[in-house]
């Protein structure tokens, strides 16, 4: 027994290229299979547990009008919600490019901090790595004040988003339209009244991203979101109706307060106004009665004056009159009255001399007695002056004073008037003003009302807000990765197959061989009285331990290599691979290997071992030569050159070995042919989307519905030179039928002949032009591949509210990128029971796309400027994207068709070495040996190649059916370059092969190959 | 006439460091039509010299002659037309192509000859006029070894070389073999060398040359060969 496995062991020793040729067909099938079945779940790995561990959300809800603390509550009562997260962001413009800025959450989307710190003030922000730097400084140049605080930060950490997994950033409705990074700052950063987005978690029972079970929980949870959509829009509406309206009122009674107020104050001014009229004008009045008044006074007094001065006048009349007869003066009365005075002393003093009788006497007496009369008299005028004087005196001091008097009240009179004129100023001057204040009040008053009512008409024009709810297919990369994962798994659930079923084939079959080259061997042993299950073990000892070897070393390498060889083709941001060796596959694969492996040893030996020894240890009779069809048909067979009539024999004779070649061959040039006609469907097809089917420039989307194009449209329209500008109806409706979904848009074009123009569609059927008429609904192919829908047949549609429309089929268009319908006005009314009103325009342009972009952007009309050139760029580069995987398959393919065809060689030469040599005995040249060979395996190439074509045309429809299962639809048909491509590279490695034949054929021994058999 | 010359012959065969001389000293000659015999015991080199002969492989030293020709100077592609235009083989286990019919296996060897015969009438000359269109698994061990005999006549060269031709046949079938073979020798006068370890064979030979050890131990002309038809072991 152990002398048997020495024997093995001395025989894997000895014939190690053919343990080895076993061990790598084996490895490199299992590892194939093993690398591109671990392949998607290792991605599917790593995207999930990035998307878990950062708590990537599962739904996000934005409104046209924000979001409130209410809406999180409703959301938070839906049944599987786990967590949600009322949330900020807003796009912005930061020197020239659009970025999005995003409050920074902890629970949901949480970033990856690659560098750097988390912001510790409100100036400061976490940035995305791939455009900052720490410590740039990030300037907002919009005006953000009534939404941020701050409008310049530091960049202090660099992060990865879980919301950018793509490093296409997607669009934006400011700049030009192309989000161009992102930065995360503090929540309370945020000044906004209501929130600009809710997060959802679903409670996802963690279930794997992409994975069916996570799918449903999501769409379930979608329909919950659904339902409630609607009434939170009403609340929305009626919170933000009722807040305005209470702010209209409280504007309209404050105005009418301040109207009544101000009213007030008015009528009061006026009245103070008029009362200060009317006090000067009884001032004025008082004043002129009071001037004539004393002007009387004067005039009296002055008369009174007069009558005094007269009599006065007359006094002095008298007395002038009487010094006059006096004859004297008044200033020499005095005198006379002192020397009269003097002559009577001096006369009384006479007297006294005489006698009382005397004459003397008498005559003295009588003198003195004139005297004294005289004197009297003199006296008497001499008071009388003195009494006018002092009436003189006193009337002069009267008429002074009283002019004093008269002047002084004159004066007052005059200030008075003067007072007066002032005030009749400052009373007009108050007027003036009066009047001013009045009509600026009026003016105010009549602004105010109008903003009332302005504000009025607006909210009698508010929209109802709108809800979009979003999964996480709004993620930029999301579905794009799901799709890469799907084509991944369409490959590994076909192609590893093909390739394990080749590898198996060329293992059974060169186990064959060796048992048959053995059976001598055999023969011996049993001769020699060993049991027939020692000798089959000793063989399943060398086969299994080949396979065994090759499989677990092709597991642990395929596994290692090849998904972090796709992955790096895949241009996602997302962390490093963690490879998984899922140890199912293994046994699966060595399961497959090992019951083949062992069925075929075990059925060849028992073949051999049914045999007496004897017969064994003589050597294997020829096979029975046999006529083949063909000589059956003389005309053929008679015209073939001998040469030609050996190889056909050849070929049919051995049956199996021409059917291995044939298996193996064509098997790796299907796989040629199907990855060389994937890489055609990719290329090109957004090419043909973008230029071919889609034929305008740009696509315009309007921020209101309008029925058609005029005023500021028309002349924005027009400012821009936008040509020939068709107005669209564009919107997102679903399907889901026979349990597929699929999303889609209807297009409803204003215009049909521009429709057409703009619109390329060929139908699927005849290739023909298809043209939007009425009562026609075109569906793009996909949907009636999906549903599987004719011209005629009805499809139901849903649209975002869950209301569902039944719509008649009449054509189905070529189209390979999203999905659409087509209809125009008329059949929309009758279809939706409406009249059409369009948000979107799509046109020609001449100008430059990046200023037009900016300008249509800016102006208020425009929510967002798409380019055909754009999306074509986006699609081409997500076709790009699969070319690795692509260059994957052929490589290994073509690895496998080496290893195949030198397997087939080798044992070729080693069936036929006997032939061989009898031939170069016979003299044959090399040539003409090798050509007895070659001519065979050419023919069997060739044969390999069409068989190869036509499975590889049915392995392709197979896999573009499994890979269009996302809105990309490829092109089914194959370039006559890649079969071309595909059968040269066959051809070249069967050639190459033959090089490889030719020398070993060189190397055959004729006297050892024909020696007889020991 | 001589057609072949044997000249102190030797073949060595380098195994590791060892060198086994497979033959030495060999020296004989062979006349045109003549029958020779090699005769020896297994291993003594009979097959190395025919090998020799055949062209199928070169002297260490010695000089061989055939028709004038150094063959022993031949180089590879040399052997090859030597083979392909004067050299006839038949082998013990026939070595025919099994995918070919009796008539094809004398056509292959038939297209490479400018000389050769009709394949026909050769098969129709070794009795085989009836199984043309056989397979030679439908063929007897005898018949098999007939068309081989024809496949190497058909080529019309001038030796024919027979390495155990009754090796694995019968007595009787053996027999008419070897008389097949001399038949041919002396109708169409084609030089035929044939090995055997059995003694009796060398009786129907013209000349005998006795092998032992790799060398020449005699060369025996036969004055009067048996037919084979006389013989009998």
């Amino acid at each position: 027994m152990s002398l048997l496995y020495k024997n093995v062991s001395l025989k894997i020793r000895k014939s190690l290229g053919r343990y080895l040729s076993l061990l790598i067909i084996i490895m490199v099938g299992v590892g194939f299979f093993a690398g591109v079945n671990a392949t998607s779940p290792d991605v599917v790995n790593v995207a999930d547990t990035y998307y878990k561990n950062y708590e990537l959300m599962d739904f996000k809800i934005i409104s046209t009008m924000g979001l409130t603390d209410a809406d999180v509550a409703i959301l938070q009562q839906l049944y599987n919600v786990q967590l949600v997260v009322p949330s900020y962001s807003l796009d912005v413009q930061s020197r020239g490019n659009a970025i999005r800025i995003h409050s920074i959450e902890n629970n949901v989307n949480i970033v990856k901090l690659t560098s750097g710190l988390m912001p510790e003030s409100d100036k400061e922000c976490l940035a995305d790595s791939r455009t900052y730097m720490i410590g740039d400084k990030i300037e907002i140049t919009d005006n953000m004040d009534d939404k941020l605080i701050n409008t310049e930060f530091t960049v202090v950490g660099l992060i990865d988003s879980v919301l950018y997994i793509n490093n296409d950033y997607g669009s934006t409705s400011i700049g030009n339209g192309k989000l161009a990074s992102f930065i995360f700052i503090n929540k309370n950063n945020f000044i906004l009244e209501a929130y600009t987005e809710i997060y959802i978690i679903a409670q996802t029972d963690n279930a794997d991203a992409y994975s069916n079970q996570y799918n449903s929980i999501v769409a379930m949870l979608n329909e919950k979101i659904v339902e409630i959509k609607s009434d939170r829009e009403n609340a929305r509406y009626d919170e933000i109706y009722f807040e305005a309206m209470t702010k209209i009122n409280d504007s309209e009674v404050e105005l009418k307060n301040e109207q009544t107020k101000a009213e007030k104050e008015f009528s009061d001014a006026k009245k103070t106004l008029d009362d200060s009229a009317l006090k000067l004008y009884q001032g004025k009045n008082e004043l002129a009665e009071n001037e004539a008044t004393l002007e009387g006074i004067v005039n009296t007094k002055n008369a009174e004056f007069d009558l005094a001065k007269q009599l006065i006048a007359d006094g002095w009349q008298k007395i002038d009159d009487g010094l006059s007869e006096a004859g004297i003066t008044k200033e020499s009365i005095d005198f006379h009255i002192d020397e009269l005075t003097l002559a009577i002393t001096y006369l009384q003093l006479q007297l006294e001399n005489y006698p009382t009788d005397s004459p003397e006497y008498v005559d003295i007496y009588a003198t003195l007695m004139e005297y004294f009369g005289k004197l009297n008299s003199l006296e008497q005028l001499k008071t009388s002056i003195n009494v006018l004087n002092a009436q003189e005196l006193e009337l002069n001091n009267g008429i002074n004073l009283f002019n004093a008097e008269i002047d002084k009240a004159r004066n007052e009179i005059l200030n008075a008037k003067n007072e007066i004129i002032t005030n009749e100023k400052k009373l007009r001057d108050g007027y003036t003003e009066y009047n001013k204040n009045l009509a600026e009040f009026k003016t105010e008053i009549a602004d105010a009302t109008k903003k009332i009512n302005d504000a009025k008409q607006e909210l009698f024009d508010l929209d109802y807000p709108k809800w979009y709810i979003y999964d996480r297919d709004t993620v930029i990369g999301y579905t794009e990765l799901d799709n890469v994962i799907k084509i991944i798994n369409a490959i590994a659930a076909v192609l590893p197959f093909f390739f394990i079923l080749i590898s198996m084939l060329m293992t059974s079959n060169s186990m064959a061989r060796m048992i048959t080259e053995e059976r001598n061997e055999i023969g011996t042993l049993t001769s020699l009285g060993y049991k027939d299950s020692d000798i089959i073990l000793t063989y399943l000892f060398y086969v299994l331990s080949a396979t065994g070897i090759g499989a677990i070393v092709g597991f642990f390498i395929g596994c290692r290599i090849i998904p972090p060889l796709i992955y790096s083709n895949f241009i996602y941001i997302l962390p490093p691979l963690v490879l998984e060796y899922n140890l199912r596959t293994l046994i699966i694969a060595i399961a497959i290997t090992f019951v083949l492996m062992i069925s075929v040893t075990t059925v060849v030996c028992n073949k051999e071992l049914k045999q007496k020894p004897a017969y064994l240890m003589r050597p294997l009779p020829p096979a029975r030569g046999q006529r083949i069809f063909l000589e059956k048909i003389g005309l053929i067979w008679k015209r073939m050159s001998f040469t030609w009539k050996v190889t056909m024999r050849n070929m049919f004779r051995y049956k199996k070995r021409a059917l291995m070649t044939v298996i193996g061959v064509a098997g790796c040039a299907a796989l040629l042919v199907t990855a060389f006609g994937i890489h055609d469907g990719m290329t090109g097809v957004a090419e043909k989307q973008y230029g071919g089917i889609l034929r305008y420039d740009e696509m315009i989307i309007l921020k209101d519905e309008v029925s058609t194009i005029d005023g500021g449209l028309k002349e924005l329209l027009d400012k821009e030179a936008i040509i020939n500008p068709l107005l669209l109806k564009q919107n997102a409706y679903s399907c889901e039928q026979a349990g597929r979904s699929l999303d889609f848009y209807m297009i409803v074009p204003q215009n049909n002949e521009l429709f057409n123009e703009y619109f390329n569609l060929e139908s699927t059927l005849d290739k023909q032009h298809i043209s939007l008429d009425d009562d026609s609904i075109i569906i793009t192919q996909r949907i009636a591949k999906v549903y599987n829908l004719k011209n005629g047949d009805i499809l139901t549609i849903k649209d975002l509210d869950n209301n569902n429309y039944n719509l008649t089929v009449t054509d189905i268009a070529e189209n390979y990128v999203s999905n659409y319908i087509y209809m125009n006005t008329s059949t929309y009314s009758e279809v939706f029971d409406e009249t059409a009103t369009f948000n979107v325009i799509v046109a020609n342009s001449a100008t430059d796309e990046t200023m037009l972009a900016e300008q249509l952007i800016n102006n208020e009309l425009v929510v967002n400027v798409v380019f055909t050139g754009d999306a074509l760029n986006t699609v081409f580069d997500s076709t790009q994207r699969l070319s690795g995987v692509i260059a994957l398959v052929i490589i290994i393919a073509s690895l496998l068709t080496i290893v195949v065809l030198y397997n087939l060689t080798s044992i070729n030469i080693s069936e036929r070495t006997r032939e061989i040599a009898t031939l170069k005995v016979l003299g044959f040249r090399d040539g003409e040996t090798n050509s007895y060979i070659y001519r065979e395996a050419l023919i069997l190439t060739v044969i390999s190649m069409g068989v190869g074509v036509v499975a590889g045309i049915a392995l392709h429809h197979y896999l573009i059916d499994v890979i269009e299962n996302g809105a990309l639809s490829l092109f089914k048909n194959i370039k006559l370059f890649s079969y071309v491509a595909a059968c040269i590279l066959t051809l070249v490695f069967s050639v190459f092969m033959q090089i490889v034949t030719y020398f070993k054929l060189k190397k055959i021994d004729m006297i050892e190959s024909l020696k007889s058999v020991e | 006439m001589t057609l072949i010359v044997f000249d102190d012959v030797k073949k060595e065969y380098t195994v590791g460091a060892i060198k086994i001389s497979a033959v030495e000293h060999c020296s004989f000659s062979i006349d045109k039509g003549e029958l020779a015999v090699i005769l020896g015991p297994s291993g003594a080199g009979k097959t190395t010299i025919l090998n020799l002969l055949g062209g199928m492989d070169s002297p260490s030293s010695g000089h061989i002659c055939v028709d004038g020709n150094s063959i022993h100077n031949y180089n590879k592609k040399q052997l090859v037309e030597y083979r392909r235009n004067d050299i006839g083989f038949i082998f013990q286990f026939y070595n025919l192509i099994g995918n070919l019919t009796a008539l094809e296996n004398v056509e292959l060897a038939c297209q490479i000859c400018p000389n050769s015969f009709n394949p026909k009438t050769i098969l129709n000359q070794v009795g085989l006029s009836d199984r043309l269109s056989s397979f030679p698994a439908q063929l007897s061990g005898g018949e098999q070894q007939r068309v081989a005999i024809a496949r190497a006549i058909a080529k019309n060269p001038k030796l024919l070389l027979c390495d155990e031709p009754t090796g694995a046949l019968d007595s009787d079938t053996g027999q008419r073999i070897i008389a097949l073979l001399q038949k041919t020798c002396k109708e169409m006068d084609m030089t035929t060398v044939l090995i055997t370890h059995n003694t009796i064979i060398a009786d129907i030979a013209d000349k005998v040359i006795k092998v032992k050890n790799g060398t020449v131990k005699s060369v025996t002309i036969n004055e009067n060969p048996k037919r084979a038809d006389e013989i009998m072991w």
